[in-house]
């Protein structure tokens, strides 16, 4: 046993040491990078060059406009994975949701943790909604877009769950009804928006290419790139506030059905189990 | 110059942090403990991810990692056992 620790402490450092030394070497070169690679060097100087439209994406967010503009299928595909895996979980838990009895409705306060920790919960809470909203809404002007603020969305059911109980979701209208309606409602609003070319080109007789925000050679298209002169950056903002809704809804969704108790899963299979006999 | 090299010290002395609270993740046998490690080094690595200069991977980092795979993993300890045994 203690050969083994051994052994692994030894393995352990002695990596670490070599990829520092390869490091101070700057086999890698400097650490950030100072000077930019030839793609880099394209996207820096395309992303928001109003000179060039065929290549500009209209958002000063370079990662926002390779996310979901440049390399936009990837994106897409990637949102396609995603919610497979959610839809693997709803389906896993396909039970009728446990209600409260009387009795525990009138208990409400005695739930969860104590009165202090409820109350900063909830106002953690309106500040985690705030902040979310504006990783995912300026996700085409500043550092964020729909998966990281959907991501940061999803912490508050989980501090809601902790603090006080599955049940305050559910007062909320929290639930997973409302909650696979939010989440089809994002995933709808990402192939609108993905479509959404098509439907104008075919109104104004352009071609126009799936998935495309800003104009091209050969497919005179484009979303809206300003509103009220604020930069919307055409398909970025929608397809950011619709992955913001669909991965916030799904996430909460998960965890709304991993809270349920496992007393509640075992009283199923049993019944399950006469029945069958 | 002196920005670059300490960058770069903090960046040394943040991913040995993380490479250390890898290990005690690893190693220990209460769970519980071994998520709450697990974090400080999502927490560590987001620290190195903003530093190189990727804002939005720290951004979904400080969600996913600290706030929501540790609960996941908390929900899965609470459904199974705390300790883990040989």
């Amino acid at each position: 046993m203690r050969a083994k620790t051994a052994v692994s402490l030894i393995v352990i450092i002695g990596s670490l040491l070599a990829i520092s030394y390869a490091i101070a070497a700057q086999a890698t070169g400097t650490i950030p990078q100072t000077d930019l690679r030839k793609l880099a060097d394209f996207y820096a100087q395309n992303t928001l060059n109003s000179n060039d439209k065929f290549l500009w994406s209209a958002s000063p967010e370079a990662v926002t406009a390779i996310v979901w503009d440049y390399r936009g299928f990837d994106t897409l595909f990637e949102t396609s994975v995603f919610f497979l895996a959610i839809i693997a979980c709803v389906a896993i838990f396909e039970v009728e949701m446990p209600r409260r009895s009387k009795n525990e409705k009138l208990a409400k306060q005695s739930h969860g943790l104590s009165i202090i920790v409820k109350v900063v919960t909830k106002i953690v809470g309106l500040i985690i909604i705030c902040v979310s909203a504006s990783i995912a809404l300026h996700g085409q002007l500043t550092p964020g877009g729909g998966f990281q603020g959907g991501a940061a969305l999803a912490v508050l059911p989980i501090l809601f769950i902790m603090a006080m109980s599955r049940f305050a979701l559910e007062d909320r209208r929290v639930n997973r009804n409302s909650m696979l309606i939010m989440r089809s409602l994002g995933l709808l609003g990402i192939g609108t928006t993905v479509i959404l070319p098509l439907i104008i080109g075919l109104a104004t007789h352009n071609p126009a290419y799936i998935m495309q925000n800003q104009i091209k050679p050969g497919a005179l298209v484009s979303l809206p790139s300003s509103l009220a002169d604020r930069m919307m950056g055409g398909s970025l903002w929608l397809l950011n506030l619709s992955e913001y809704l669909a991965v916030g809804a799904g996430f909460t969704l998960t965890f709304i059905l991993l809270s349920l108790p496992e007393s509640f899963f075992k009283k199923i299979l049993e019944s399950e189990k006469y029945s069958t006999h | 110059m002196f920005e670059t090299v300490f960058v770069e010290v903090f960046l040394a002395i943040m991913s040995t942090v993380a490479l250390i609270f890898t290990y005690l993740a690893v190693v220990q046998k209460d769970l519980v403990k071994a998520i709450i490690f697990s974090s400080v080094e999502s927490a560590s690595y987001l620290l190195v991810f903003y530093l190189l200069m990727g804002p939005d991977l720290a951004l979904a980092y400080v969600a996913i990692g600290i706030g929501i795979y540790p609960a996941v993993a908390f929900f899965l300890v609470k459904k199974t056992e705390r300790y883990e045994t040989e």
